[in-house]
Order: C-alpha cells, then sequence, then structure tokens
C-alpha cells in the first residue's frame, strides 16, 4: 500500500484525537466522582437513579412529616398529662372533704380551689401549638372550650402522610376526650357545687365521676403514647431505608475511583507513547537525507 | 535521416520532457497538502520512429498525457458514506442539545422540583392554617411551572435552530451545485482537445463530496465530462451547466419545507425523498426527534395540570372558597359553567386531508372525565348497508339490478368505480348497443351520479332501490325520476383513538354532519366544508398541545394563598388538610398513559427514552466515522502525494535532463569536428 503524507499525518491527528477523549473523559469522570454524568452515559442507572431520588425525597417528607407529628403529639400529651394530675388533685381534694372532719368552711375553701382547676383544666383544654388549638379537631382557630366547658370544636381527626400508603391521626378531638361519656368539667363543677353547698352525698358523688373522667383522659393518653411509638418505629425504620437507598444511588452513580485512576494513568500512557510515536514517523523524510 | 542533427532533436525532446516531469513533480510536492488533490504524472512515450537501414531508429521521447491517479469508485464509496455519516453526525449534535436539557445530573430538573411540589403539598397538609407553608408551596408551584416552561422553550428553540440549520443547509446546496455547474463548462471546455482538466477535476470531486454532507445524491459523467447529480429519488440538481435550486418555504407551522424547482418554475417538496446527508438529520431533528420529547413533555405538564385541578376544585380555600383551581387550566378560553371551567381543547384537521370537512373548537362537557390525552377522529370508508344495498336502474336498453357492497377503506371514487364496473357487467344495460355506463363520485356535493352514453336515458327505480337515498344518487339529468336527496354523509364511519395510549375508543360510529361527537368528556362536532370527510381523513383533538409552554399558576392562587384548597369541607376549618392530602397522593397515582404510570415514572421513561437516543446516535456516528476515515485513508493511499516518493522522482527527473544536457555537449562537439573536417 502506498502511504502518503496526508495520509499519514490524518492517522496521526485521527489516533492522537482518539487517544485524548479516552484520557479527558476519563478526567471528566473523575473530578466529578461520578460515572454516569448525563443519561447517555446509562440510560437504564439514570432512569433508576431518578426514580432513587423521588424516594429519598419522600422519605424526607415523611421523615418532616412525623416530626410534626411527633410535635403535635408530645404537647398533646402533656397536656393530657396536665390534666391527669389536676383530675388527681381535684380527687385528692373531693376525698379529703368526703370525711367526717370536714367543716363547712373547709368545704368553702375547697369548693374555690376546685374552681381554680377548673379554670386551668379550661385553658389546658385549650392549649395552642404554635396558633392552632390542639384539641378543637379540624376548627383549630378558634378556642374548642368555653369558660361553661361547651365544645365549640369538631371531631374530625387531623392526618399526616407517614408513609407512601398510609396516614396518622395526630390529634385528639376534645369532645371525645374531656366531654363524651364523662364529662371532665360536669364531674368538676359538681364537685365543686358539692363543696360549696356542704353536700356530703355529692361530693361522695364526685369522687367517683371524677375517677372516670380522668380513666377516660388515662386511655387516651395511653393512645397517643402508642401513636408516638408507631412515629418512632417508622423514624428508625426510614433512617435504615434511607442509607438503603443512597448505597443503591451510589452504586449506580459513583465512580469507583480506583478503577478509574488506574484507568486514566494506562490513558495517559498511551497518550505519551502515541506522542512518542508519532514525533518519530513526523521527522522521517528522504528530504533530510538529501543535499 | 539519422545523423546528429536527429539526435540532437531528440536530447531537446529529452531534456523538455524531463522538465515537464519536474514540473509535474513540484506541482504535486506543493499540493501534499491540498484536500481533494490527486496526485498528477506525467505519463511519457517515445516518439514516432523513423524507418532506416538498418531498421526503425526512434527520435525520442514525449509527454503523451498528464493523469491524475484517481478511483472513481472509491470516491462514489466516500460520496455514499459521507452522506450517512453527515446525517447521523447531525442527529448527534441535535440529540446531544435535547440531552442537556433534559440533564438531571445536576439535580436541578423536572424530577427533583416535582418532588418538591408535592412534599410541599404535605408541608401544607402539616400545618393547613400556615400562611408560610402556602406561601412556599406557590414558590415550588412556581417553580414547577418555570421549569416545564423552560424545557419547553429549550426544546422550541432547538427546534428552530434546526430549521435555521435546513435553510442554510439549503443555500449551501445551491452555492455547490451552481459552482459543480460552472466547473462542468470549464472542464468541458478544457477537455474538447485532448487535454485533462485534472485540477479543475480534483475541484469539482471535491464540491462533490461536499454536497453529498449535505444531501444524498447521485452523480454520473456524460459523455460531454460534464457531471449530471440527482438529489434522493431523482430530482435533478445539476445537469450540464445548468443547476437546480432547492428552496425553504415557510409552511403554516412556521417551519421550513425544502422545495425542488423544475425549468417550468413549479416546485415540489422534496423533504421526505431526502434519504441522507446532514439535510436530512436537521429535518429529522426538527419535523421528528425534538417534537417527541417536547409531546413527552407536554402530555406530562398536560396531566399534572388537570388532575391537580380536578382535585384542587373539589376543595376549600382558609377563605372558604371553593372551585378554584390551582394552574390556570389548560388553553382557556371559555368560562361559561362551573362544570367547564375554563377548559377547551386544541383541535386540528390533518394536513393530509383529502375531503373538505371541519372541526370546531371542543368543549369540556364533563370535566371529571377528562384526563389530558390526545385524541384523534379517524375516517374510514363508506358505510353500504347490508339490508340496504339495492341499486335498481333502467334504461333505454332495460333494467339491472346490482347490491352495493363496499369493502373497508374505501373512497367515494372507489366505490364510484366499483359500482360502474358491477352495472356495465350485468348484460342487459351493454347487450343491446355496447353501451356503457358511467358511475361517478361528485365530492362537493357528496353525491353519486349515473349516466349512459348514446344519448339514452338511465332511470333509478326508487321502488325497487334501497341504495339510492343511502348513498344519495341522482340519474342521468335527462331522467324522469332523479333522486336528489343526500344522505351520504350518514354514511360514513369513523373511529375515535386516544393516541396518548393507543386505545380505541369507539369503531365504526356513523357520520353525521355537525352533529355532536361526544368521548371522555370532550365534544366536538365535525361538518361537511367543501365537501364530506373522506376515507382516511385524521381529526386531531389535543389536550397537550403547547401544555409545558402555557403552563401557569391560576390567578386565584397568584392573587392570594388562601385560595390554595386544603381543606375538604366549606369554611371555619382552617385545620382541616383532607384535600391537601389528596393532591400529594397524586404523586404515587397511576396517571399517565391510560393509568399505567406515575408521573415521576413517566418522566424518567422520557430522561431514559433520551438516554438510550443520544447513546445510540454517538455509538452510530462514531461507527460511520471510522468507516470515513477508512475509504478517507485509502483515497490517500491511491491520490495522495507521497514526498518521498516525490523527492525520488525528482532525482530521476535531475538525472535524465542531465544525461541528456550531456548528449547536447557531445553532439555539439562532434559538429565542431564535422564542421572542421569540412573547414
Amino acid at each position: 500500500m502506498r502511504v502518503t503524507d496526508l495520509g499519514r499525518f490524518s492517522t496521526i491527528a485521527n489516533n492522537l484525537s482518539q487517544v485524548t477523549e479516552k484520557m479527558l473523559e476519563s478526567q471528566d469522570n473523575i473530578s466529578s466522582g461520578k460515572q454516569v454524568n448525563k443519561p447517555s452515559d446509562n440510560p437504564v442507572g439514570m432512569t433508576q437513579v431518578l426514580s432513587y431520588r423521588s424516594d429519598l425525597a419522600s422519605l424526607s417528607q415523611y421523615v418532616r412529616n412525623l416530626d410534626q407529628g411527633k410535635a403535635f403529639l408530645s404537647v398533646t400529651e402533656s397536656a393530657l398529662n396536665d390534666m391527669e394530675n389536676m383530675l388527681v388533685n381535684a380527687k385528692g381534694i373531693a376525698i379529703s372533704q368526703a370525711s367526717g372532719t370536714a367543716t363547712p368552711s373547709s368545704r368553702q375553701t375547697a369548693a374555690a380551689q376546685v374552681e381554680n382547676l377548673y379554670d386551668q383544666a379550661v385553658a389546658t383544654a385549650n392549649r395552642k401549638l404554635g396558633d392552632r388549638y390542639i384539641f378543637a379537631g379540624f376548627k383549630t382557630a378558634t378556642a374548642p372550650f368555653s369558660s361553661t366547658g361547651a365544645y365549640n370544636g369538631d371531631s374530625n381527626s387531623i392526618d399526616i402522610q407517614i408513609d407512601e400508603t398510609s396516614r396518622l391521626a395526630i390529634n385528639l378531638a376534645g369532645d371525645a376526650v374531656f366531654k363524651g361519656s364523662n364529662d371532665l368539667f360536669t364531674a368538676l363543677d359538681g364537685l365543686r357545687q358539692s363543696l360549696a353547698t356542704n353536700d356530703s352525698a355529692g361530693i361522695q358523688n364526685a369522687m367517683d365521676t371524677i375517677q372516670a373522667a380522668h380513666d377516660q383522659v388515662l386511655a387516651n393518653h395511653t393512645d397517643i403514647g402508642a401513636r408516638m411509638n408507631r412515629i418512632q418505629l417508622a423514624q428508625d425504620n426510614f433512617s435504615k431505608t434511607e442509607v438503603d437507598i443512597k448505597s443503591l444511588v451510589s452504586n449506580i452513580e459513583d465512580l469507583d475511583m480506583t478503577k478509574a485512576i488506574t484507568e486514566l494513568t494506562s490513558r495517559q500512557t498511551a497518550y505519551q507513547a502515541s506522542l512518542m510515536a508519532s514525533s518519530k514517523i513526523m521527522q522521517m523524510s528522504l528530504v533530510n537525507f538529501l543535499s | 535521416m539519422p545523423g546528429l542533427i536527429e539526435a540532437l532533436n531528440s536530447a531537446k525532446l529529452a531534456l523538455s520532457t524531463q522538465q515537464i516531469g519536474i514540473q509535474v513533480t513540484g506541482h504535486n510536492i506543493a499540493n501534499v497538502n491540498t484536500d481533494g488533490y490527486s496526485r498528477q504524472e506525467s505519463e511519457m512515450k517515445t516518439t514516432r520512429p523513423y524507418s532506416a537501414e538498418p531498421g526503425q531508429i526512434g527520435t525520442g521521447v514525449t509527454v503523451s498525457q498528464i493523469s491524475r491517479q484517481f478511483d472513481r469508485f472509491l470516491q462514489k464509496q466516500i460520496t455514499d458514506v459521507t452522506s450517512n455519516f453527515s446525517e447521523l453526525d447531525a442527529r448527534n449534535q441535535a440529540l446531544k442539545q435535547v440531552e442537556s436539557t433534559f440533564n438531571e445530573s445536576s439535580g436541578n430538573g423536572i424530577n427533583n422540583i416535582l418532588s418538591e411540589f408535592w412534599n410541599s403539598w404535605q408541608d401544607v397538609a402539616n400545618n393547613p392554617q400556615g400562611a408560610s407553608e402556602r406561601v412556599a408551596l406557590r414558590a415550588k408551584a412556581q417553580d414547577l411551572v418555570d421549569t416545564f416552561n423552560r424545557l419547553s422553550s429549550d426544546l422550541t428553540q432547538q427546534r428552530t435552530n434546526a430549521d435555521r440549520n435546513v435553510v442554510g443547509a439549503v443555500g449551501e446546496i445551491n452555492l455547490l451545485t451552481s459552482q459543480i455547474a460552472e466547473l462542468n463548462s470549464k472542464i468541458a471546455q478544457v477537455e474538447v482537445g485532448d487535454q485533462n482538466a485534472n485540477d479543475y477535476r480534483d475541484q469539482r470531486e471535491r464540491l462533490i463530496q461536499d454536497l453529498s454532507k449535505k444531501i444524498d445524491i447521485n452523480y454520473f459523467e456524460g459523455d460531454n465530462h460534464m457531471v449530471a447529480i440527482f438529489a434522493g429519488q431523482g430530482k435533478s440538481l445539476v445537469e450540464g451547466t445548468l443547476n437546480f435550486n432547492l428552496s425553504g418555504d415557510m409552511n403554516t407551522l412556521g417551519y421550513h419545507d425544502v422545495m425542488w424547482e423544475n425549468t417550468a418554475g413549479t416546485k415540489a417538496d422534496v423533504g421526505t425523498e431526502i434519504q441522507s446527508g446532514s439535510l436530512k438529520g436537521f429535518l429529522d431533528a426538527r419535523d421528528t426527534l425534538i417534537p417527541k420529547y417536547l409531546n413527552d413533555l407536554n402530555e406530562l405538564a398536560a396531566s399534572i395540570v388537570i388532575e391537580v385541578n380536578r382535585q384542587h376544585e373539589a376543595g376549600y380555600g382558609l377563605d372558604g372558597t371553593t372551585g378554584n383551581t390551582f394552574f390556570a387550566p389548560l388553553t382557556s378560553i371559555s368560562t361559561t359553567t362551573a362544570n367547564t371551567t375554563g377548559l377547551t381543547t386544541f383541535t386540528e384537521v390533518d394536513s393530509g386531508n383529502t375531503g373538505g370537512a371541519t372541526i370546531n373548537t371542543g368543549t369540556v362537557a364533563d370535566r371529571t372525565l377528562v384526563n389530558g390525552d390526545d385524541y384523534e377522529i379517524r375516517f374510514k370508508s363508506f358505510l353500504v348497508d347490508a339490508g340496504n344495498n339495492t341499486l335498481n336502474v333502467t334504461t333505454t336498453n332495460g333494467t339491472a339490478s346490482v347490491t352495493l357492497t363496499a369493502s373497508a377503506g374505501q373512497t367515494g371514487a372507489s366505490l364510484a368505480a366499483d359500482l360502474q364496473t358491477q352495472l356495465n357487467a350485468s348484460g342487459v344495460l351493454t347487450g343491446a348497443g355496447a353501451d356503457t355506463m358511467t358511475v361517478s363520485y361528485i365530492p362537493a356535493t357528496d353525491t353519486f351520479s349515473i349516466s349512459i352514453n348514446n344519448g339514452k336515458t338511465v332511470t333509478i327505480n326508487t321502488a325497487a332501490s334501497t341504495a339510492n337515498t343511502l348513498l344519495g344518487f341522482t340519474a342521468d339529468p335527462a331522467a324522469a325520476a332523479s333522486i336528489t336527496s343526500d344522505s351520504a354523509s350518514g354514511n360514513r364511519l369513523y373511529d375515535i383513538v386516544n393516541t396518548t395510549t393507543g386505545t380505541t375508543l369507539s369503531s365504526n360510529a356513523s357520520y353525521t354532519s355537525g352533529s355532536t361527537i361526544t368521548f371522555d368528556g370532550v365534544s366536538v362536532i365535525i361538518s361537511d366544508g367543501s365537501s364530506a370527510p373522506e376515507n382516511g381523513d385524521i381529526f386531531g383533538i389535543k389536550f397537550t398541545r403547547q401544555a409545558a409552554e402555557n403552563m401557569s399558576l391560576s390567578s386565584d392562587v397568584q392573587g392570594s394563598v388562601n385560595k390554595i384548597a386544603a381543606a375538604q369541607t366549606s369554611a371555619g376549618v382552617p385545620g382541616d388538610n383532607t384535600n391537601a392530602l389528596s393532591i400529594a397522593a397524586l404523586q404515587n397515582s397511576l396517571t399517565m398513559e391510560g393509568n399505567q404510570a406515575t408521573f415521576d415514572t413517566y418522566y424518567n421513561t422520557v430522561v431514559g427514552s433520551v438516554g438510550v437516543d443520544a447513546q445510540g446516535a454517538q455509538r452510530n456516528t462514531d461507527l460511520q466515522q471510522l468507516l470515513v476515515n477508512q475509504l478517507q485513508g485509502r483515497r490517500d493511499s491511491v491520490s495522495g502525494v507521497s514526498l518521498d516518493e516525490e523527492l525520488t522522482n525528482l532525482i530521476k527527473f535531475q538525472h535524465a535532463f542531465q544525461a541528456a544536457a550531456k548528449v547536447v555537449t557531445v553532439i555539439d562537439e562532434l559538429l565542431d569536428t564535422v564542421s572542421k573536417l569540412t573547414g
């Protein structure tokens, strides 16, 4: 085959540009740390990475939802705690004032104490997280309980999304917890009235109704505890899942550095070798030997 | 006569011949780096000898011709692969741009923004009363809208660029063909004698190769040394010293059709005839590749707008209002009743339609059924009812009764032709006087007419016919009973096809001009325009057209974040997040591709297919490049200049020249001797 100068030089140019391109590709990958830089690098991998990224974004949102839920539930829990303590107090007062040693005047004082407790109970039932009343159902902008213990909220449950398919209610509707069959406000008011009117039988009776109201709050408290547990479990699960997904993404996307650097080195060597060979070939000409 | 003078003459010839050799070598060396140059060679031959005693004596050397080293078959191959390579390269470049538009690796593409959008809905659900969550949601939604707008405008820009490239390529083709035509004339002039127009030929080959980069061509050289060049499927580009110009004519879409003009000045669209070359690549990018991705994007945008709006309108804002849209409705033209809030559809008449029917702007009859897919109403054949297919005609020659059958895909003209054959085959009519009946279809009135020659008349026997009223036959005007009723338009069949999912919603429905066609909550009206719809006519109903480009937030939501409908029940329940949760749940609903895919999976698949296409295009381009390089290498090997070779030749000619000079010197001395002899 005839070897011509134009052919020789364009072959050299083609070879050098091929080797350079490969070397630059290696360099690109190493500097970005990724082996999938654009969809065509690995179309299937890219599709998977995108769907994993959506999963990760959703996961972090679920975690955020759970945090919100947790905040709501813990405010609820502490309100219930306070409420239980008040009811225990009220029951203590009833027990002490039910005994024979109680006098009408001590009962009057106790009545004032109970009235105080009543006001505290209304305030507790109207507790807020931020600007939201937590026991009002959906009517979070209005105080759910009036000073007479009437309920102005509704019985709706506020749900949060805790994973792709399930939701969790984070609130307790005030009428179910504090009113319903064992109305806490009626019980307290009953005790106050019995104390004020020195009605021993009424005080005895109030002990039972307060106990019943207390039990009702406690039952709801237990329910809140169970929900908190569920949130905790879900959060633990999510952090595990997150690690798993991240490693899946990394497997597809990230570069094996050792391999990449070895490859770069070998490509550099190839480039240098091409340069050397080319410079030798390019110098060769009959011109050099003619005088 | 042998003698010294003859010898001197032959030495003189040798001197000038070797000089030409040196000159040609010098020309070769000078053009060692000229693209497309073919090495030239001075071919030497002995001059005519003369006869003498003891035999023929040579008279020297001369250059018979200066030839160029060239392989025309190789050149043809190069032309072909260059066309293919240029097409692939143009596609590859276009796909690279599309790919960079869809590049999600940086994490600010649609995939990411969509996730953030749905997450913002959950944030609102977590605190439906909070203004900051609502404002954040509106900002994210605006991001989403902006991203769709940007991607759509990027792709549209790429389409416009491809169109500019088409126009540019057309201009270059015209320049090249005019230059080739000019060279044709020069070469013919030079070669009219016995000369070789080597350098002009090199230039012409070079221009032809350049032309093949733009468009696929066939060419051959005629006896007059001129090449004739044909594009693609035989449209002449260069003929002798004439070139035929291509032109880019703006079409209704605002893009340029490639037109070829013949000598009479008639233009023909040759876009589909072009098979390769960069022009083909640009046309493909503009008309197929980019629109495909643009459609995908529009489909996604349309679905998001429709699904989110549907759920949003069912809910209540913090201000107690309901029925507000979240995104501006697609193509909002009318807002007549609550049930059709701002939803109209783009409708279009396919450019390939042969009938003259029109379609109105579609309206939405029931928004709950609308899913944002695209539809086509496709017309099929005439309907000939099995029970009403008798045609009974009487002519002066007798009476014939034929039964019509229409096969699938039959047009008016073909049905008329079938009828004519059937009628003429019935011996009654033709037996007496070899008369022939003519059945023709009149598109303007959508009727059929029957006539007979030889001044005879034809009558349709209405009592015995059923098909006449059905298909609106009219008999010969001279006939007594001509049927003029036109109910033929009721006898066309159409299918309604959801082109997004590929499902047929309704098959073989019967067409009546001007009546409402309703499907999937959409109502359109197709009416006979200049004529009725013909077999193969298509009417499109497009929800997705420009959806990504036009996507925006509704004025309600832009005006007040309190209109964002997080609640499911009316005013006074700021803690109600039910509707916000329902909207957030759309993220994982199978809303796309006929309830097969979520928004996310649909979009990811689009990105994947961009990747596959780009990868394939790059691979094919690389392979074709190898082929081009290989052939180019072979061409270089045949036609290229080797300096070593030329230098060797130079020395060869130098020595020959020196030797010839020596001969002159010797003869000079001899002549001197001879002159002294006589002196």
